[in-house]
């Protein structure tokens, strides 16, 4: 492996004894920059240069400029996988926040028993989605599952969920609300670097719980909120497992759950159109750099960072 | 929540009523304490029910897993072996005549109808429309059941007929004198005909024995002749060719065909338990050690059908080179082979019936494919048989004696005999049922495998990087971890099929090396964490040893790894954690199942239909159970993980 990065470079001020270190340094961390250099630096300029082709795998690539681009344009597929796509952001990012949220205020009140709490809240979290899709067909399912058969106590004819068009995402949606246990926990350390003292200066002010919370509470709140928005938002636009696996691999019914990941995979290694896949890829990238870009922006509205009051 | 401040407002008024500020204040803390748990109970339920479900289902047989009502605990059903068969027969709850609840099982069931002389009825029928009445609602009265609907003007009525929009209706007390409950098999062979009474038109059936043209109504009830389980014991099995004559015998409200068979005394009467297509098998062992396959064209001419019990299987006599002839049954054909067992061996074939018999498996023998199953259960024993010959029809007779304890009940009333039973064969059938060449346990091994080579690789390649950037100067280290800290951000879509080629090019494709070769090149996340902890150990620890002469090897080993049990402790159980559930990864890098691992094993089964339900579950159980045991006994770690960096979920 040669590269300038892993030799030293010699400069006259460094003393014998601070090259010697700075070599052992290079030696340490060469691991990590033989796989910085193969398994990122590398496949970044292959990718993007493979956007620009046309390729399948054992041929050629053969440059088409544009050309990817402009066919995505105009692909049914891809508009329909977006849209799926932002729709699962949309119904699964505040939702699970709102939800995990909740679930830390109650948990951060003076209860008995937070381990068993945190434990029941969190597990569903650290299960593989694919281990208990099984379970949620059942679940969900439209004739004798639990969710339809508890609508029907309540007189509701319970939709067909994941055998239907229009209810297959918001199925998924509503898994994803369960799986909140890693907010929970940030969202918990957040609320336990609240000072108490402000909470009491509410109270010698005469407010209750509800001042407490909006004056209190989601200010200080906030960049976790913000952390946590951020992180899911950048995770659920890459969304794959559950809508492969409630999809049956095939974004069933309908195209209903192909998301833009599912639609990825399936351009690349079930069509062959790696060329493409591979602008599709970018595409994605730049999606979610804009919008967090414009998330970014936006926090300085919403967000409230103590230090900058100081 | 809002409800809550109102008992907390109060506080306000602080200073002037102490006393009652005190009460108020916990009497609102005790509000809300209640509102916050009854809050954390619904939401845990909500959490803990599909896992709790899960846990349950993977216990049950598969039929228990969807259904409506849904049968909360596993159990199973109990079953009375029908006399000397392979045959299990079901046994029912129900009240007998002294109220007491038995158990039997149902010998026979005879469907009725509720049938009207509308002759009887000439003068009571008008045609009213339909909004006029309510549902209809199945009531018994006297003998027979009727759909009785609400007349708006008062008084109940049973619809007769149509009338154009119009339906016929007539009193309920002058319907109930003209009804009468007829098994629906001798309504339906009266001849149909159509029957004017006034001015309606009735569909009717005429009844020669009863000399009467009578009018279905409905609604249909069902009787079920059941018999106390012990006259299981006297069931046997009965070529349907030898059923003779029968005639029906009054068992309480209802009747059911005795037969006459052959070979037995004509004044002996049988009664048929049921009919059904039964198979063949025998003891896979037997079948495999004195089996021998044979070119289907050196089988000599028509072979002789003789019986094995109640099998009938062909017979061929085989000559040996030496002339020497051997009697062979015929077990199973694959195109131009046999497979031939010598009759002396073929002492274990039966017959089963074919529910003991789904999800067969298939082995190949010399040329000749032979199904077999080895979680068969006969007598309550399990056993590996092999499925031979062709299916027969047989019926199970009970003798007469058999229903002198018959009686007859409602069919609606009888209960399925259920004792509470975790099946934890799922478990074990689930990790060894085989499916293309692999088992779930070979899944297991896979990911065992990836898992401990991500540990291994993760620990070996991120520790002296952390190291470094804690602990050494270079030039170019600040940019370096800058770089460092800007990999975690990248997508890696983006790094997808470039990453798919350099393994493709390396052959790695189809193999695990994908799912861990990468880890020997560090983490970004892995490593600024152990970073941050090495950052915090005293330097002056670390230069005691140095002056003792350590190197740096030895400083890492002996000084900064034992000090850095909970960060590693961190690392290795998200190493664990976010392999094992691994799902994209193996998905795209592996496609022979032999290298799945039990995500990828799970999502392939889920689209087999032979790997039912109940399997699924099990499987899918012992899948997450390693990520709960591992959280249960490491919950500080993952938490503080979490904490740490809020990365990935």
């Amino acid at each position: 492996m040669r590269s300038s990065a892993l030799r030293p470079p010699r400069r006259s001020r460094l003393t014998p004894l601070a090259r010697r270190e700075a070599l052992v340094f290079y030696l340490c961390i060469s691991p990590w920059l033989i796989g910085l250099l193969v398994f990122m630096i590398y496949p970044i300029f292959r990718s993007l240069y493979l956007a620009f082709t046309r390729y399948q795998i054992g041929h050629d690539p053969v440059w088409i400029g544009l050309d990817n681009f402009r066919r995505l344009l105009d692909d049914a597929l891809f508009w329909k996988s977006l849209g799926v796509t932002v729709q699962y952001v949309i119904g699964s990012v505040p939702g699970s926040n709102l939800v995990a949220l909740g679930v830390a205020l109650l948990l951060a009140q003076k209860i008995r028993g937070v381990g068993v709490w945190r434990t029941i809240y969190f597990l569903p979290s650290v299960v593989s989605i694919v281990a208990v899709s099984v379970m949620w067909y059942y679940v969900f399912n439209p004739q004798y599952g639990i969710v339809n058969g508890l609508l029907e106590m309540i007189g509701i004819d319970g939709p067909g969920w994941y055998t239907s068009e229009t209810w297959a995402m918001p199925t998924i949606i509503l898994i994803s609300w369960w799986m909140v246990g890693t907010q929970v926990v940030i969202y918990l350390a957040g609320l336990k670097g609240i000072p108490q003292e402000y909470y009491e200066a509410v109270e010698v002010d005469g407010g209750g719980v509800w001042s407490k919370f909006r004056h209190i509470t989601l200010p200080l709140l906030s960049p976790v909120i913000f952390f946590n928005v951020i992180n899911g938002f950048i995770g659920a636009f890459q969304v794959f497992d559950q809508a492969f696996i409630l999809g049956a691999g095939s974004g069933r019914p309908n195209n209903a759950t192909l998301t833009y990941m599912l639609n990825l995979y399936k351009q690349a290694f079930e069509y062959g159109a790696m060329g493409y896949a591979s602008s599709l890829a970018w595409v994605l990238f730049v999606i979610i750099m804009i919008l967090t870009m414009f998330i970014l922006r936006s926090s300085s509205v919403w967000v409230y960072y103590e230090a900058e009051r100081k | 929540m809002t409800e809550i401040s109102p008992s907390v407002q109060p506080v306000k008024a602080a200073p002037a009523r102490p006393r009652g500020l005190r009460l108020s204040k916990s009497a609102g803390r005790r509000v809300r304490l209640t509102i916050t748990y009854v809050l954390l109970v619904l939401g845990a339920i909500t959490m803990a029910f599909p896992l709790v479900w899960m846990l349950l289902a993977s216990f049950k047989p598969e039929w228990q897993i969807l259904t409506n009502p849904p049968i909360w605990i596993p159990s199973e059903w109990i079953h009375a072996q029908a006399g000397d068969t392979t045959k299990e027969i079901p046994l029912w709850y129900v009240d007998d005549a002294e109220g007491e609840r038995v158990r039997v099982f149902d010998i026979g069931t005879r469907r009725y109808t509720t049938v009207v002389d509308v002759d009887a009825l000439a003068d009571a029928m008008v045609a009213v429309p339909p909004d006029d009445l309510s549902e209809a609602r199945a009531e018994e009265i006297g003998d027979v059941v009727l759909n009785v609907r609400r007349h708006k003007d008062g008084g109940e009525v049973v619809a007769l007929a149509r009338d154009g929009q119009n339906l016929v209706v007539a009193p309920v007390e002058a319907v109930v004198e003209a009804a009468q409950r007829l098994p629906l098999d001798y309504v339906n062979s009266g001849d149909r005909a159509a029957l004017t009474v006034g001015d309606f038109r009735f569909q009717a059936r005429e009844l020669e024995a009863e000399g009467l043209t009578v009018v279905p109504l409905g609604p249909e009830s069902q009787l079920t002749v059941v018999v106390p389980e012990d006259a299981a014991a006297d069931v046997f099995l009965v070529d349907p060719e030898a059923l003779g004559d029968f005639e029906y015998f009054p068992i309480g409200e209802t009747d059911l065909p005795l037969y006459a068979l052959d070979g037995y005394p004509e004044d002996q009467r049988f009664i048929q338990v049921g009919l059904e297509t039964w198979q063949p098998v025998l003891d896979l062992d037997e079948a495999l050690e004195y089996g021998f396959t044979v070119p289907t064209g050196d089988l000599p001419g028509t072979p002789e059908m003789r019986r094995f019990e109640q099998a009938t299987l062909p017979v061929y006599t085989l000559t040996g080179e030496d002339g020497a002839a051997q009697e062979v049954v015929l077990l199973t054909q694959t195109g131009p082979n046999s497979m031939v067992l010598p009759v002396e061996q073929a002492d274990t074939i039966r017959l089963s019936p074919l529910e003991k018999l789904a999800f067969p498996f298939v082995k190949t023998v010399s040329g000749v494919s032979l199904r077999f199953l080895d979680d068969y259960f006969e007598q309550g024993e399990k056993e590996s048989v092999g499925i031979v010959g062709s299916r027969v029809d047989m019926a199970m007779m009970a003798p007469q004696s058999a229903i002198d304890d018959a009686f007859d009940v409602d069919s609606g009333s009888l209960d399925r005999v259920l004792k509470i039973r975790f099946r934890y064969e799922n478990y074990t059938e689930a990790l060894s049922r085989d499916m293309g060449g692999a088992t779930f346990a070979t899944f297991y091994k896979n990911s065992v495998i990836v898992v401990a080579l991500n540990l291994l690789g993760i620990y070996l390649s991120v520790t002296p990087v952390a190291y470094g950037f804690a602990r050494l100067h270079a030039p170019g280290k600040n940019t370096l971890f800058l770089v460092l800290l800007a990999t975690m951000m990248l997508p890696f879509p983006v790094l997808l099929i470039p990453t798919y080629e350099i393994f493709r090019t390396l052959g790695m494709i189809n193999t695990l090396w994908p799912l861990f070769i990468r880890s020997f090149f560090g983490s970004a996340f892995f490593t600024f964490l152990l970073r941050q902890f090495f950052m915090n150990i005293p330097r002056e620890l670390e230069e005691a040893a140095r002056i003792d002469g350590a190197n740096t090897l030895q400083v890492l080993w002996n000084v900064m790894l034992p000090l850095s049990k909970p960060a590693l402790m961190t690392i290795g159980i998200f190493t664990f954690w976010w392999n094992w559930n691994s799902f994209f990864e193996p998905f795209v890098y592996v496609n022979s199942i032999k290298n799945f691992t039990v995500t990828l094993g799970l999502a392939f089964f889920k689209g087999q239909y032979v790997y039912s339900f109940h399997w699924l579950m099990a499987a899918g159980m012992t899948t997450i159970l390693p990520i709960i045991i591992l959280f249960f006994f490491a919950q500080r770690y993952f938490i503080e993980g979490i904490q740490l960096t809020g990365l990935k979920g």
